[in-house]
């Protein structure tokens, strides 16, 4: 994750300081991907240490692996003469894509969410967007509460109200 | 500095809930509306901000009976196909009632109808509730021309039973 810096630019590196204060080294060719980050480095403000209070250590080290996965600046060094080895290549990677993020478990998913939403990591936040929508697709209000640990705060009244106005979508 | 996060899936930001929400059809975002009173006002705030939440396929208006009809039978292309009865409001289950058709966009069904209809209604997908296609036409002119809209009161009173209503999909 952490690379020596060099003077070659493909090699400096940011420092990402998580909200727990772990020190993270990210090349910048891996943190471009990042909105925000790449946002910093255009305007030149991305000297010592880059606060990220919006993101924990455990979250911000998911957050690196998905963008080491992801940076493609040896892509181009690579020949890919066969269309057959370019589909493969797209298919592996969605395959590791969903490894990646089934292996989460909810509160880890929240905090990808909160993270990446947060660092402007679009491909990420869609990926982890879709397993939620994956999770609560077809399922009943019960269900969905159950799976996240929500309580419902509707008195009894106010949930049967509520059914009864939308009565068709519970059949 | 030390900042701590907590897990807390009601209190999830409004444009991560778009996001996901960008992915479900129209009856798994009305089930969401039902989990807490958070995700209630997150869900039409959402839909508000990108009005994203419609059938990807208009629903297919099913014959029924003309009078006294007291739902509308829907059927769903997507998914998995299924039928809905939507219940008219009170005040149009007594009287004669006219469907013309369901539309995606209910700016759409609004047009088409307005032309042959003396008085209609449109569903308004972000209150799941059937309005008067007069007083929406009264609420555009309104927001188009900055006044405000003048037959407030007519939007309220219940259309006479002989009048043919007209009842949209939006």
């Amino acid at each position: 994750m952490s690379t020596p810096s060099s003077s070659v630019f493909s090699y400096r590196v940011l420092k990402l300081k998580s909200s727990d204060g772990e020190i993270f080294e990210v090349k910048q060719t891996v943190a471009v991907q990042s909105g925000v980050l790449k946002q910093m480095m255009e305007d030149g403000c991305t000297e010592g240490e880059i606060p990220l209070n919006n993101v924990d250590s455990p979250t911000l080290a998911k957050i690196i692996e998905w963008c080491n996965k992801h940076h493609d600046d040896d892509v181009e060094g690579r020949v890919l003469s066969q269309e057959k080895e370019k589909e493969k290549e797209k298919a592996d990677m969605k395959r590791w894509e969903s490894e990646f993020i089934d292996a989460l478990n909810r509160d880890e998913l929240y905090f990808l969410l909160i993270g990446s939403n947060y660092m402007n990591i679009k491909e990420l936040l869609d990926c982890a967007a879709q397993k939620v929508a994956g999770m609560v697709k077809g399922k009943t209000p019960e269900a969905i509460r159950e799976m996240f640990n929500i309580q419902s705060d509707f008195t009894e009244e106010e949930e049967k109200a509520i059914r009864k106005e939308n009565q068709w979508a519970f059949n | 500095m030390k900042t701590t996060i907590t897990c807390l899936w009601d209190q999830i930001p409004t444009e991560i809930l778009g996001r996901i929400m960008d992915q479900l059809n129209l009856l798994d975002c009305v089930r969401l509306r039902v989990v807490c009173k958070s995700w209630r006002s997150l869900v039409s705030l959402v839909h508000n901000q990108n009005k994203k939440i419609s059938p990807p396929w208009p629903w297919l208006l099913l014959p029924h009976d003309q009078t006294g009809a007291k739902y509308l039978k829907f059927f769903d292309f997507s998914g998995a196909g299924s039928f809905y009865d939507l219940p008219l409001p009170k005040a149009s289950s007594g009287s004669s009632l006219y469907c013309c058709g369901s539309s995606k966009a209910h700016n759409d069904a609004l047009k088409q109808s307005r032309d042959f209809l003396e008085a209609g209604y449109c569903l308004v997908p972000a209150d799941w509730d059937l309005c008067l296609i007069e007083e929406i036409a009264d609420r555009l002119k309104a927001s188009k021309s900055g006044k405000a809209a003048s037959s407030k009161e007519k939007a309220g009173t219940e259309p006479a039973a002989e009048t043919k209503e007209g009842a949209c999909w939006g």
